[in-house]
């Protein structure tokens, strides 16, 4: 009897921690989350898309947001529509992706309103890209405030790519691209093939680190098309505010400078004929010294190896004579050089940011001269005298002579 | 004593390990570089060097008193009241480091994890599922820490591997730059992050073969200083100095850099996340069974069981005292500098040398005969 007895409590007790152990609060189903895959951020600018002073929240283009203190910022959201992926539920949407986008003070009241409109639980953890809006760069306040948030944030990884793009972040993420459908996905590739130099990566850890340490950064820069996005160029934070632009050229010639350049081609003038060079392998040596009268030097040597790529059909000169091959390799020093300066000037005397940490270099490698020039480093930077030199080595010319 | 069950040397080692490693490791890449810039990740061997040396100093203790644990001598010693309060020390602190334990791992789980499961029912659920276990002996305590130990030390080093192309080892120089004097301080905040190793002033006499104590602790002490150190390495090369010092959690920021190409699921750090939760469970409970060892000698009792309930409340109410994470934090450095160094390193040692001064004890060892040699 006894046993019996026992055996009931038990087994009741088994029923009761299945029951009463098992319960989580935060359990959420798969298929109920939103897998936010790229976040774009915008300053609200009222009577941007016509001006109703009546609404301050709610859907754009169902209530038109107006001028307000409660509204900040514009953010939206890019995501993929499982139900499609999976085919499955009664009505499958069209779409493979979906953006939406809403005004609100904050970044993360912002997004509590999405849940007036969305159905399921808005998930950061697989964000591939931040986009971030011209205007709300220029803003000092809003871009260190959204910053800290998107930095605050759990689930947002710190690896997730920053980029600043030239117009509003809304409309990056509202087109529909040509090539790969659902955005996120789509920036995270064309950052990650890194087949030329015209742009540069940098995540958000870095950019914080960087803004947080010196003030100020290079962030990618995203132009916007009809239906496609393009990365390209870089925006210059300083002093915590978007203060300009770097081309697609000038990028090049800074990540060179950076030892961070991939591969790239660029042509350089032959006598009257543009040669196309294939720049395969590009190494930075850097060197910090400083003379008698105290002043800082900086010895920049790039060594370069690749192959050319292109002639003229009517064949003048043969492109496997060895001084057509020091001609070709003397003009892409001097080309390289030329726009390494070219950067490097417009760095220390338009913008005044050190953009490669160079004081964290001579920090690092050169504590006795960094005790000296800390606490005025950005005047140093601009006074730092800085001499480039290139070595180019052709090492193939193709198929034909 | 005898009717107790003992404990093999790479038993000891196990309970070593898996009791130092538990919250501090998390936060310790961002104390080391708050105090010595840089050069913090040496604070980590310097700070293992002293842990070391303190804890021979307590396992000699133990040896100068066989089959005792430090409630039994510390009254002979020091003479009773001074002993008393000493003990009643070590108890309030074993017992304040169980809730902080508890509620760290709450805070930590709450915030990236389960955000909305109270805090209540984690600390709840991680001191019962303690109290389970405390209420056994040691060998079963021992047993634990050699199952447990590899599920959170292999899994540490594996995930380090796909973060490496992240670091930079540069972010570690300047080396050797910082002022001496910044750097002794330093080795103080270091040290706290080793507490726990003082449980040997009551695990001594557990041991099969006490002389054996000695090694096992310079090898395991050795051992955990080895994987704090890398991790903060790590963790400095992969954020830069300046980026660790801003982060509340480092070492888990960096497992969470991890992505596996290609994969949709790709945050490594929910796993990294389940593995420290065990890391935490050793500590605490270990910590649990000090307190209960210490509280049943004290009052003279001869089975702890009992007892091990109603301190889990205790240490539930105590958990829940701080009402938000940065007082947790204000209160741990508190505590670890004002309870864990002074219960922990000068008191022990100030015992050895009274005791070593008194002639106390039994110096050639000679009590050890009483316990045969067994295999281990």
């Amino acid at each position: 009897m006894k046993s019996i007895l026992k055996r009931a409590l038990n087994a009741l007790l088994i029923v009761t921690l299945v029951f009463s152990v098992t319960g989580c609060w935060d359990r959420v189903e798969i298929n109920d989350r939103i897998f936010v895959l790229a976040l774009g951020i915008d300053k609200f600018e009222p009577g941007q898309d016509g001006q109703d002073e009546e609404g301050d929240e709610g859907p754009e283009g169902v209530q038109q947001p107006g001028a307000s203190p409660r509204n900040r910022i514009v953010v939206s959201i890019v995501f993929p529509n499982v139900g499609l992926l999976k085919g499955e539920g009664a009505i499958v949407p069209e779409e493979p992706k979906a953006a939406v986008s809403t005004v609100g003070p904050t970044i993360f009241e912002a997004m509590r309103q999405f849940n007036t409109r969305l159905l399921g639980n808005i998930f950061l953890g697989h964000i591939k890209a931040i986009l971030v809006g011209e205007e709300l760069v220029s803003d000092e306040k809003l871009f260190l405030e959204v910053l800290d948030e998107l930095e605050r944030d759990h689930e947002i990884a710190r690896d997730v790519d920053l980029m600043v793009v030239k117009g509003s972040a809304k409309d990056a993420l509202f087109i529909k691209p040509l090539v790969e459908p659902i955005i996120g996905n789509y920036i995270e590739q064309i950052v990650e093939q890194r087949r030329t130099g015209r742009f540069h990566s940098k995540d958000l850890g870095q950019i914080a680190t960087s803004i947080r340490e010196v003030g100020g950064a290079p962030i990618p820069r995203m132009l916007v098309g009809e239906n496609e996005l393009k990365i390209a160029g870089t925006g210059i934070v300083k002093d915590y505010k978007l203060r300009g632009w770097l081309g697609e050229i000038e990028t090049r010639a800074a990540q060179w400078v950076d030892n961070t350049a991939g591969e790239d081609v660029i042509s350089v003038d032959i006598s009257g004929i543009l040669v196309p060079f294939e720049l395969t392998e590009l190494k930075r040596r850097m060197k910090v010294w400083r003379d008698e009268f105290g002043d800082i030097h900086l010895d920049i040597k790039l060594e370069a190896e690749g192959n050319i790529e292109g002639h003229i059909l009517e064949v003048h000169r043969d492109v496997m004579e060895q001084s057509f091959i020091r001609e070709v390799e003397a003009a892409v020093n001097r080309d390289m050089v030329a726009q390494c300066r070219a950067v490097m000037n417009k760095m220390q005397h338009v913008f005044g940011v050190d953009i490669w940490d160079i004081g964290d270099y001579i920090r690092k490698f050169h504590p006795d001269i960094w005790d000296d020039v800390k606490d005025n480093w950005t005047e140093e930077f601009t006074r730092m005298k800085v001499h480039i030199a290139a070595n180019a080595k052709v090492r193939r010319v193709g198929i034909i002579k | 004593m005898d009717n107790q069950e003992k404990i093999t040397s790479n038993q000891l080692m196990a309970i070593m390990i898996s009791l130092l490693i538990g919250i501090g490791i998390m936060s310790l890449p961002r104390t080391v570089t708050e105090a010595a810039g840089p050069d913090g990740w040496l604070l980590v061997p310097a700070g293992g060097v002293i842990v070391i040396i303190t804890s021979v100093i307590i396992s000699k203790l133990g040896l100068l008193f066989p089959g005792k644990t430090v409630v039994e001598y510390a009254g002979d010693v020091i003479t009773k009241p001074l002993g008393l309060i000493f003990l009643l020390g070590l108890f309030v602190y074993f017992v304040i480091f169980c809730a902080f334990e508890a509620r760290v791992l709450a805070e930590v789980t709450k915030q990236f994890l389960l955000d909305r499961t109270p805090t209540e029912a984690l600390v709840i659920t991680i001191l019962l599922a303690c109290a389970y276990l405390v209420r056994q002996d040691i060998a079963t305590i021992g047993r634990m820490g050699e199952m447990l130990v590899p599920v959170f030390v292999i899994p540490t080093f594996l995930f380090l591997l796909p973060v490496i192309p992240q670091m930079d080892l540069t972010n570690l120089l300047p080396f050797m730059r910082t002022p001496p004097l910044k750097f002794l301080t330093g080795i103080g905040t270091t040290v706290t992050s080793f507490l726990g190793f003082e449980t040997l002033l009551l695990f001594h006499p557990f041991m099969a073969r006490p002389r054996d104590a000695t090694k096992a602790m310079v090898t395991s002490l050795a051992a955990v200083t080895f994987m704090y150190t890398l991790v903060v390495i790590a963790t400095m090369a992969t954020f830069g100095m300046v980026g660790v010092q801003r982060i509340i959690w480092p070492a888990f920021s960096m497992y969470r850099v991890i992505t596996v190409p290609g994969a949709f699921i790709e945050n490594v750090h929910g796993v990294m996340m389940a593995i420290w939760v065990v890391a935490v469970y050793t500590t605490l409970a270990v910590f649990f069974f000090a307190a209960v060892i210490l509280l049943s000698r004290l009052l003279g009792l001869k089975e702890h069981s009992f007892i091990v309930l109603p301190l889990a409340f205790l240490i539930y109410f105590l958990a829940l005292v701080p009402g938000n994470i940065s007082q947790v934090y204000s209160y741990l450095d508190a505590f670890s500098v004002y309870m864990g160094v002074p219960l922990c390193f000068i008191l022990p040692v100030f015992i050895f040398i009274v005791a070593r001064v008194r002639g106390m004890g039994d110096e050639r060892g000679k009590g050890h005969e009483k316990y045969p040699k067994k295999g281990t």
